[in-house]
């Protein structure tokens, strides 16, 4: 079931009233049969791989833990061949056998590898990086391996982060589902006010800027440059607020059940640089790649040539997780060039700009978050274009507008009408106020403080979503974005 | 203590405030009833307790009978209260609506909407024109499809993306009020489609859902015995007529003791013209229905032995027995010239 679906409205107040009405040791496996109810309305069979690369983890955790340090890698080195081996055959053996069979083509030789017909199971690609984060904390010895099958069976599935994270780690999550976790209004308010937040973001802003967006990039060839381009603007929008709108809807739907998740997002279109935008964007996965593939391979604690590739490698598999095509994989290394970039400009903007102008003063710090936001947009061409050849069109018909006719006409031809668009571009500038605003005051919390302005705040909100939403019967439900990774 | 009054206070007002926004945003986004049959605005706008004779049913209904032919054959006054493929389930909550403001000596039923379908995808025409009742919920939840149901109880879910195309004057303004319907609910048709020979209508429904609108049928029945009304049931005159088979079992398998008035069982005795009667092979066009209703009042008043009752604005349904014929003339000679 979606987030923003009437169903998820119906069963989140359920299981909230009915987890904190059962006596303490029935909560944890009562939230484990309520995720696992969660998971299995997207697909009932597809829990049943969940439960396994939950086992696998968890057994490997225990046998890792009990072994000596060579039959510990053994089982860690089981535990990532199994549950990749998982995600390697549903999500990217279509793939492989598609790329292998255009090389065999292309070098004369002329075999067709076999494809597969299967379903994506949803959040395989989170649950799994999950899981595997805790096999190698606890052969890392960071963590005790978890003795409770319940409590880690929960920690893999709970519903609120199962399908498109944030990717939890367990020194972080497992502690508080041992905790017992009362009930406080406190933590109904916050995440009520978070959930409230998210579900504007995703029905007001990414929902209508997805119809302009699918609009343009679904048919690029009838599209002119100006459309294109206002489109991938519109993109970096959509993504974020759906995103990040999922991100504040499962944080709220924790919160009330007394869990903090952690962050997501850390306002990432005010970033300064690729390397602090990859410090505020998608924060779960971007840490988790640090941590486990970044830091092994080397870090930045290597030669420079090493250093670049360890950068390359982290994002190209980056790429890789979001999804088995040619675009991913480009989007990916093309951050990780702009990371090797701004590593090797850096000395040269030290001395020429830096030693001159103040690096944080503001009107250097708004060309570098332009300059920034600009470079990012670039990139999300490829992980929004359908393929590689409309990638390539697009860019192209975005470096050939005239500047001379430039103009904003072709865009209400995009499938949304202009006080559609108004609204959504209100909506935008009140969420980046508030995003720019929270980074050093969080705005959600003040609103909290104060009952009249908490419900003033809700009533606008819901408001907002009844009237200016993305809903209704003769719509196509718009999935979250991250659903598909 | 007064953090808890305060917060009580605050939800209770928030609840308020976003319903009656949500409520009259959908009034003013739900976009005009233009669609055939009964109009619920026109309907109130009639005297109460003036209407000597409900017509109840489907599109068949609303094509077939003429409230001022009635009237100009018996003096008894009559509504149309029909919506398009309107269900025996949807009906009986018509029915009951129509009951709060008028008490008629007979209801009418055309009952060829008995053999169809337990949903035809017309809830949201015609329950979401009902006026905001407890019927209207009991419409919702019984009568109509499942998917249909949130929008029916919170309109706001259906309609709020017309909002670009009123400006905030227009949202604001004042509802022009509904006016009567001079034709009391039923829809002129000029048009004449000529017809071939009569058969029986294909079956596209199942015993399931037979049982079910006969279940519908029964409560309409249990309805006007209680309240007293004599109750026509009838099938008006088909080219694809309803098999009298499955007419006859009615009684003999679903139990229904009412009879059933089947005006196919003797076509040629109805007068009609199978080239210029008809609109279509379901309905009468205007010529058509004003031969057969003049037979069907007559049959009503001796059936029944109505008479009108002492609230009929005899003025008012002589200008509407004379709008009818107005239009009716105007029609005649606009296929003359054409």
């Amino acid at each position: 079931m979606n987030f923003n679906s009437l169903r998820y409205f119906i069963f989140l107040p359920i299981v909230i009233i009915a987890y904190y009405l059962i006596p303490k040791r029935l909560k944890n496996p009562f939230l484990l049969v309520a995720s696992y109810y969660f998971y299995m309305c997207w697909n009932a069979a597809y829990a049943l791989l969940m439960l396994f690369s939950t086992a696998v983890t968890f057994a490997c955790g225990l046998l890792s833990e009990r072994a000596g340090k060579k039959r510990a890698r053994t089982y860690l080195a089981l535990s990532l061949l199994l549950n990749l081996a998982v995600l390697f055959f549903f999500k990217y053996f279509n793939f492989a056998s598609y790329a292998l069979t255009r090389l065999s083509f292309a070098l004369g030789f002329g075999i067709s590898f076999p494809s597969l017909n299967v379903l994506l199971p949803v959040g395989i690609s989170f649950y799994t990086f999950q899981a595997l984060g805790y096999t190698v904390d606890v052969y890392r010895g960071s963590i005790p391996a978890e003795r409770s099958f319940v409590d880690y069976a929960l920690f893999v599935s709970f519903f609120p982060q199962l399908v498109a994270g944030p990717i939890e780690r367990t020194a972080n999550m497992l502690p508080q589902l041992k905790k017992p976790r009362a009930f406080s209004f406190e933590n109904i308010r916050n995440g009520l006010t978070l959930f409230l937040w998210g579900l504007m973001k995703k029905i007001l802003i990414a929902d209508n800027l997805a119809v302009l967006v699918s609009s343009a990039y679904n048919d690029p060839y009838s599209h002119s440059g100006v459309q294109l381009l206002f489109a991938t603007v519109c993109f970096a929008f959509q993504i974020y607020c759906d995103f990040s709108g999922y991100t504040d809807i499962a944080r709220g739907s924790a919160s009330m059940l007394g869990i903090s998740l952690m962050e997501n997002f850390r306002c990432p279109y005010a970033s300064v640089s690729i390397k602090d935008f990859w410090s505020r964007w998608h924060i779960s996965l971007s840490t988790w790649f640090k941590d486990y593939l970044y830091f092994p391979l080397g870090g930045s604690r290597v030669k420079k040539a090493r250093h670049y590739l360890n950068l390359l490698i982290v994002f190209l598999v980056s790429g890789l997780w979001h999804g088995a095509s040619f675009t991913f994989i480009l989007w990916g290394l093309l951050h990780g060039l702009y990371q090797i970039l701004g590593l090797v400009l850096r000395p040269l903007k030290q001395k020429l700009l830096y030693s001159r102008i103040n690096e944080n003063g503001i009107v250097l710090r708004v060309i570098r978050v332009i300059i920034t936001f600009i470079l990012v947009d670039f990139a999300w061409v490829l992980f929004r274009a359908n393929s590689l050849t409309d990638a390539l069109y697009i860019y192209k018909a975005i470096l050939a507008i005239p500047l001379h006719s430039f103009s904003l006409g072709p865009i209400l031809s995009l499938g949304l009408e202009l006080p559609v668009i108004r609204v959504t571009l209100i909506a935008v500038l009140v969420m980046s106020a508030v995003d720019i605003v929270s980074v050093k005051k969080p705005l959600l919390e003040q609103v909290n403080k104060t009952v009249w302005l908490r419900y003033g705040f809700y009533t606008v909100l819901v408001l907002a979503v009844l009237i200016f939403g993305y809903y209704g019967p003769d719509f196509d439900p718009q999935a979250f974005v991250y659903f598909q990774f | 203590m007064k953090r808890i009054l305060s917060t009580i206070a605050a939800v209770i007002l928030s609840l308020a405030v976003i319903l009656s926004v949500s409520y009259f945003m959908a009034s003013r986004l739900t976009p005009e009833n233009k669609s055939y049959g009964l109009k619920w605005d026109s309907f109130a706008r009639e005297e109460k307790n003036s209407i000597d004779v409900l017509v109840l049913g489907s599109s068949v209904a609303y094509c077939d009978i003429i409230p001022a032919v009635i009237y100009e054959q018996t003096g008894l006054s009559s509504y149309v209260v029909s919506g398009p493929e309107l269900t025996p389930s949807i009906g009986y909550y018509f029915l009951r609506e129509a009951l709060k403001t008028q008490k008629p000596s007979a209801v009418a039923m055309e009952a060829t909407c008995v053999f169809g379908k337990r949903y035809q995808n017309y809830s949201r025409i015609n329950i979401g024109y009902m006026p905001w009742s407890f019927d209207r919920l009991a419409a919702v939840f019984r009568a109509a499809e499942p998917e249909e149901r949130l929008g029916l109880i919170f309109p706001l879910y259906n309609y709020h993306t017309r909002w670009p195309d009123y400006t905030i004057e227009e949202i604001f303004s004042e509802k022009p009020e509904a006016e009567g319907d001079p034709l009391a609910g039923y829809t002129f048709l000029s048009e004449a489609r000529p017809q071939g020979e009569l058969t029986i209508r294909e079956r596209f429904y199942t015993d399931k859902e037979v049982a079910f609108n006969v279940s519908y049928l029964k409560k309409i029945i249990a309805l006007c015995e209680k309240e007293g009304i004599a109750l026509e049931l009838f099938i008006a005159p088909e080219c694809r007529y309803v098999d009298p088979a499955l007419i006859a079992s009615l009684s003999s398998e679903y139990g229904v003791t009412t009879e059933i008035t089947d005006y196919n069982a003797d076509f040629g005795s109805l007068g009609l013209d199978l080239e210029k009667d008809f609109f279509d092979f379901l309905h009468l066009n205007a010529y058509g229905a004003k031969k057969f209703t003049a037979l069907f009042a007559e049959d009503l008043v001796k059936k029944f032995s109505l008479s009108p009752g002492p609230n009929t604005d005899a003025s008012l349904w002589e200008r509407r027995a004379a709008y009818f014929n107005e239009l009716l003339d105007s029609a005649s000679k606009a296929a003359q010239d054409g």
